[in-house]
């Protein structure tokens, strides 16, 4: 129920970010600067948009590209925000993601192979983090942890690696039948655990 | 592909580790009309999906990412706080034709009657219609400024609307081959419901008609959707057709001041439970 009422109002706020960004008024009703209302969008969200290109394109140049473009769309495109399929934080990392993927996808597979030797470790001490951040982290961690193994690992070469099922099949041997009930199988869990709440 | 097939690879799709044939497959499938429950699956997956992404620490981009997206997105400009809203291509057009008409007239004027006297006048004239046309300036100004209050209340009282525990959203689909979407926010027992949508373009000549509909009842108007301010349309449903729960809201779009009866439902959203 806590849970609800707080998943309740970071939608309201996140929403209402959304709108000062569309029309330039804030929830209070004051007339607000849209820079500003992108600006506390962009805090929402930008650290986790960061981090998924930066792991899935190691290469940090390239990951801040990708953030800045998943801005400029999110700019574009508020007004096909729909409310009540994600939140805006979810819009952005599907979003960001997908951009990210684009770029990985685009490079050759021997540029895949050298980029992935060469890739920058994302930094192991990232310092203080907000509270709802390590929370949304220990849920995410926790539910991964109880995947079977096998599972778990079609889900980290899918998502944090970006690979299409054949290439996992490739990678770990396994017959391409075997990965698409995995990945299912996986996919399903995580959303039980999850909830599936954008 | 059938609905089962594609809930099966629902998970994989909203990955984006499908091979490309499957992926072409399960995106041709999107696009079918009916369904039993894909989109739904869809929207569980991609959310679960998005919040593997928390699994990672956070990686604050440095400040020069910000710099560079507010200036492509042109906001280092000065802040236009109050935004006329811009008229219709056809009245910007005719405006445009009448203004230089107008000049060719004065032009015309002016080549004829050159007397001291008829130019004195003219100046009068011309100095009446500039306070004229200040004071509609003026009045044009007022106007946006009570609008813009109007609309951050509505806009506080969504918010409010949104936030209140018992409130749910209900997502208003595209019917008949239309196109666009809503979200009705529905609170029975406060017996407020707001239908929003940014994804609706007004229509010359036509408005877009709110319905209620209970249980197997026939269509009940419930008011209209507004598109006061900016990019987005909001109507409030009459709250004498929330005495009792709704089984379903629609949208319909009909000639100017709406029809008893809807004509051509355009979205259509069911308050499941």
């Amino acid at each position: 129920m806590r849970e609800n009422m707080v998943a309740r109002g970071m939608f309201a706020l996140a929403w209402s970010l959304l709108v000062a960004v569309a029309w330039g008024r804030g929830p209070g009703g004051e007339a607000v600067d849209r820079r500003q209302a992108l600006r506390a969008l962009y805090d929402l969200c930008s650290g986790k948009v960061m981090a998924i290109a930066l792991r899935l394109l190691g290469d940090r140049a390239e990951a801040e590209d990708v953030v800045q473009e998943t801005f400029l769309e999110l700019w574009r495109r508020t007004a096909d925000y729909d409310p009540t399929r994600a939140s805006p934080a979810t819009w952005a990392v599907v979003i960001g993601r997908s951009r990210a993927l684009d770029r990985l996808r685009a490079r050759s597979s021997a540029a895949r192979v050298a980029m992935a030797q060469a890739a920058e470790p994302v930094d192991a001490d990232p310092g203080p983090q907000p509270v709802e951040v390590r929370e949304d982290q220990r849920r995410v961690r926790e539910a991964l942890s109880v995947l079977p193994p096998e599972q778990r690992e079609v889900i980290e070469l899918a998502y944090f690696e970006g690979l299409v099922q054949s290439e996992i099949a490739a990678r770990t041997g396994q017959p391409l039948g075997t990965v698409k009930t995995r990945v299912r199988l996986a996919m399903e869990k995580l959303e039980l655990a999850l909830g599936g709440a954008g | 592909m059938t609905c089962e097939d594609f809930q099966g690879l629902a998970g994989a799709f909203a990955l984006r580790s499908l091979d490309p044939a499957e992926q072409a497959a399960a995106e041709e499938h999107l696009l079918e009309r009916e369904h039993r429950g894909c989109p739904e699956a869809l929207v569980r997956a991609r959310n679960t999906a998005a919040l593997l992404a928390s699994a990672l620490p956070l990686v604050a981009p440095p400040e020069g990412v910000w710099r560079a997206i507010v200036a492509r997105t042109g906001l280092d400009a000065p802040e236009q706080v109050l935004r006329l809203p811009a008229q219709p291509r056809r009245a910007r057009r005719a405006l445009t034709w009448a203004m230089a008409a107008a000049a060719v007239a004065l032009l015309g004027l002016w080549g004829r009657e050159r007397s001291a006297r008829v130019r004195t006048e003219a100046e009068l004239v011309a100095a009446q219609r500039g306070a004229q046309a200040e004071a509609r300036d003026r009045a044009a100004l007022l106007a946006e400024v009570r609008t813009l209050r109007e609309s951050a209340a509505r806009e506080r009282e969504l918010v409010a609307l949104i936030d209140a525990p018992d409130s749910r959203l209900v997502p208003l689909a595209p019917v008949g081959g239309h196109t666009g979407r809503a979200t009705a926010v529905v609170n029975v027992r406060a017996g407020r419901a707001v239908v929003l949508s940014a994804a609706l373009a007004p229509e010359p000549g036509k408005d877009y008609q709110l319905w209620v509909i209970h249980g197997a009842g026939a269509p009940e108007p419930a008011g209209f959707l507004r598109f006061a301010h900016g990019a987005v349309a909001v109507g409030d449903i009459d709250p004498k057709l929330l005495a009792t729960a709704p089984g379903a809201l629609a949208v319909s779009l009909e000639p100017a001041g709406g029809r008893p009866t809807p004509t051509e439902v355009v979205l259509l959203g069911k308050l499941a439970g």
